[in-house]
């Protein structure tokens, strides 16, 4: 009998508030995070457009990136609400990334391009490698058990979620601090313009006339453990961690599957893997990117996974509210769908206009409040890396 | 845990291509992987025309390992990689060009390389894999952390085979990086690709060697410093140890890191404490200090054992920021 995982605590820092209950009050509230990037000059880019974080303090240790810093600052708020000051002994730290510190790095690097030697930034071009945010989060709140650095592109954080829900369901570890951090860069705002996938309008997810996503920044955490643990010390329960699904859709490089066949494996397994069926999901958190290719696969993927239930079962993206957050975007997603759980409310789809023809998905366009056993958290990422995972209601 | 079995091999490594030969390469300062390997053989050669090194390199590695296991479905098989010191020559070509003509001239097709699972979503689309795919950074322990990944998958049931490996690039920028915090004595540095097939005990199919158990600890350093006398590995190899239910005595092939004098002598010292009738693999001097050569070690070990000269191999890993990593092998019955 595997050991059931809880979500004790919840963080986070995002383009639409910094904190949990900002965040979920401006997400049911429809605001969008979306604007014109100020972190670094935009130049000649072709949109823009992006969603960066809300100014938020934390004072870091001298090296720390801003990646590590919001890291940081998310994974206190979680730990706080699950009424751990530090880690317990053997607790590990998953953590899913793309960029790390690889802001600080690109500086560092266009400054010895200017003319400036490279030992000068040197220290700073170690700090794009993935793990450092990982190693930086163990260190400051006292990990011993398994540390791992998930670098799965837009599916990270779906995937360290689901690699803690391994570890607590296998004896490993007790209490995991899972979650995720990015911050903007120029390597993958300029890059995501360069294969012109950036909108120029705004991120309009699920919609008839959508033209494309911005990116984003951010940083989620989750506190899980076994639930034996949880009660022994009478920590809040907000939802249960029932399952972690993944797949490959092993078609192209940046494109997904176009018939969503890739996505809807990484659904069905993340659902054997909770031993439910298709029929007790009552919320989808979907990848919905505003692209035209990826929400058209992604959408026939949650038609077929949901069957007759498709005009019934909410299906949202954050990603018009809060850009796509790439390795943090999963992670954001995962805190979303445990409030909609806790709350038993959804929140609506930003920029939706007119919902896309290619399947009778239900796109709520406010809040509304819904009675939830299971939602699906779900993301696609580059190269068909797909994953899911299921939440549920405490009992 | 379900043992998990190693049924296929490959590697890109300053030996050349193949495990055959692992670990044999002239005397130099940096091992380097030749230039004029036939890498692209059995694939279309037009598909990997944007293909960097580390992509290129870990497509090999992988495709080596599948042939040798000849698994009945490769569909239902995933993919674990891990990396070391990431892939920096797409990240910098697109830098460069941006200092130079602005954003509006990135290569968008260099862009998916500078993505870190570029490797692992290359294996899929190039050999058919669709099971679930995970990249980690392990730094300099990835082959073991991706090894280790794997068979929490395995043992989860979430797959029943995959591959797993890891990949390193010593380019001339992460050369540079990587000497500025590696020990100035150590073993000298490498890169290459490694990468196993493994397979669930009694899910088809034949092993040569046996993974038992494995485990993963932290105690926690700066991330450029690795976790100097804190006995980690001690705690890695006992706790592995519990988990595989082995007695010391019983283990007689070992891999242990050299990264810096400090983690040499605390494996000389856990040999002299715990192992004293094990031999050392001594794979680091041979393939190279990078995090993948931790894969080339588990090949080296069932290599050993396929040879019958061992029979349980213990190999423990530590990275800076202060992860451990530890598998126990053993000869397939």
């Amino acid at each position: 009998m595997k050991r059931r995982v809880v979500v004790t605590g919840l963080g986070v820092l995002s383009a639409v508030g910094d904190g949990v209950e900002p965040f979920w009050e401006n997400l049911c509230a429809g605001k969008s995070g979306v604007g014109p990037l100020t972190r670094f000059d935009p130049g000649d880019m072709r949109s823009p457009l992006v969603a960066e974080a809300v100014p938020f303090e934390e004072p870091g240790d001298p090296g720390m990136t801003l990646t590590d810093r919001m890291a940081v600052h998310a994974a206190r708020e979680a730990l706080d609400d699950s009424g751990w000051e530090r880690l317990p002994s053997g607790a590990g730290v998953s953590i899913g990334t793309g960029v790390a510190g690889l802001p600080e790095s690109e500086a560092a690097w266009l400054r010895h391009l200017e003319g400036g030697r490279l030992a000068r930034g040197i220290r700073a071009l170690t700090r794009h490698l993935p793990a450092t945010t990982a190693d930086v989060v163990a260190k400051r709140f006292g990990a011993t058990g398994p540390v791992c650095s998930v670098v799965n592109a837009c599916s990270s954080s779906t995937v360290s979620v689901g690699s803690a829900w391994l570890w607590i369901t296998s004896g490993e570890a007790e209490v995991v601090l899972a979650g995720a951090s990015d911050a903007l860069s120029r390597l993958t705002v300029g890059g995501f313009n360069s294969i012109r996938v950036v909108t120029r309008d705004r991120p309009r997810p699920f919609d008839r006339d959508r033209s494309g996503m911005v990116v984003g920044e951010g940083a989620a955490f989750l506190v899980l453990e076994s639930e034996e643990s949880a009660l022994r010390r009478g920590a809040p329960i907000h939802a249960t961690l029932d399952g972690l699904g993944m797949s490959t859709d092993a078609y192209h490089v940046t494109a997904p599957q176009p018939d969503g066949l890739g996505a809807l494996a990484s659904m069905r397994a993340a659902l054997d893997a909770a031993g439910i069926g298709a029929g007790e999901v009552d919320h989808i958190n979907a990848h919905g990117t505003g692209t035209v290719p990826n929400d058209r696969a992604e959408a026939k993927a949650i038609h077929a996974l949901l069957g007759d239930r498709t005009r019934n079962v909410p299906v949202v993206s954050l990603k018009g509210a809060l850009g796509h957050c790439l390795g943090a975007a999963g992670a954001l997603e995962a805190v979303a769908a445990v409030l909609a759980i806790r709350h038993q409310t959804v929140p609506p789809n930003v920029g939706l206009r007119e919902p896309l023809p290619e399947a009778p998905l239900r796109l709520p366009r406010m809040a509304e409040p819904c009675g939830i056993r299971h939602a699906l958290s779900v993301s696609l990422a580059f190269g068909g890396n797909n994953a899911a995972v299921v939440f549920g209601r405490a009992s | 845990m379900r043992a998990v079995l190693v049924r296929g091999m490959g590697a890109v490594g300053p030996h050349g291509l193949g495990v055959r030969g692992l670990g044999d390469r002239p005397p130099a300062e940096v091992l380097r992987v030749p230039p004029d390997l036939p890498l692209k053989e059995g694939f279309r050669a037009a598909a990997l025309r944007w293909l960097d090194a580390s992509s290129l390199w870990f497509l090999s590695a992988a495709g080596q390992a599948l042939r040798e296991a000849q698994p009945e479905d490769v569909r239902e098989a995933g993919t674990v990689t891990g990396l070391g010191w990431g892939s920096n020559p797409p990240v910098q070509t697109l830098l460069e060009s941006v200092h130079r003509e602005g954003f509006a001239s990135m290569n968008p097709s260099l862009f998916s390389f500078s993505v870190g699972n570029a490797p692992a979503a290359q294996a899929g689309i190039h050999l058919g894999l669709k099971g679930p795919s995970v990249t980690v950074n392990g730094k300099e322990a990835a082959g073991l952390a991706a090894a280790v990944e794997a068979c929490r998958l395995i043992d989860a049931g979430l797959t029943a085979s995959c591959v797993a490996g890891a990949v390193d690039h010593l380019d001339p920028s992460a050369e540079r990086v990587v000497t500025l915090y590696a020990a100035k004595r150590r073993p000298p540095l490498g890169e290459g690709a490694y990468a196993v097939f493994l397979g669930r005990e009694g899910s088809g199919g034949r092993g040569f060697a046996r993974i038992t158990a494995w485990t993963s600890l932290t105690r926690p350093t700066d991330p450029f410093r690795y976790p100097e006398g804190c006995g980690i590995l001690r705690d890695a190899s006992d706790t592995l140890l519990g988990r595989a239910g082995w007695e010391p005595g019983s283990v007689d092939l070992l891999a242990l890191p050299e990264d810096t004098p400090a983690l040499g002598a605390e494996s000389g010292a856990l040999v002299k404490d715990r192992f004293p009738g094990a031999s050392r693999l001594g794979f680091q001097s041979r393939l190279g200090l990078c995090g993948a050569s931790w894969c080339g070690a588990l090949q080296m070990a069932a290599e050993e054992m396929r040879r019958g000269r061992g029979r349980r191999a213990l190999l423990a890993a530590v990275s800076t920021g202060g992860a451990a990593y530890a598998l126990a092998v053993e000869g397939a019955p």
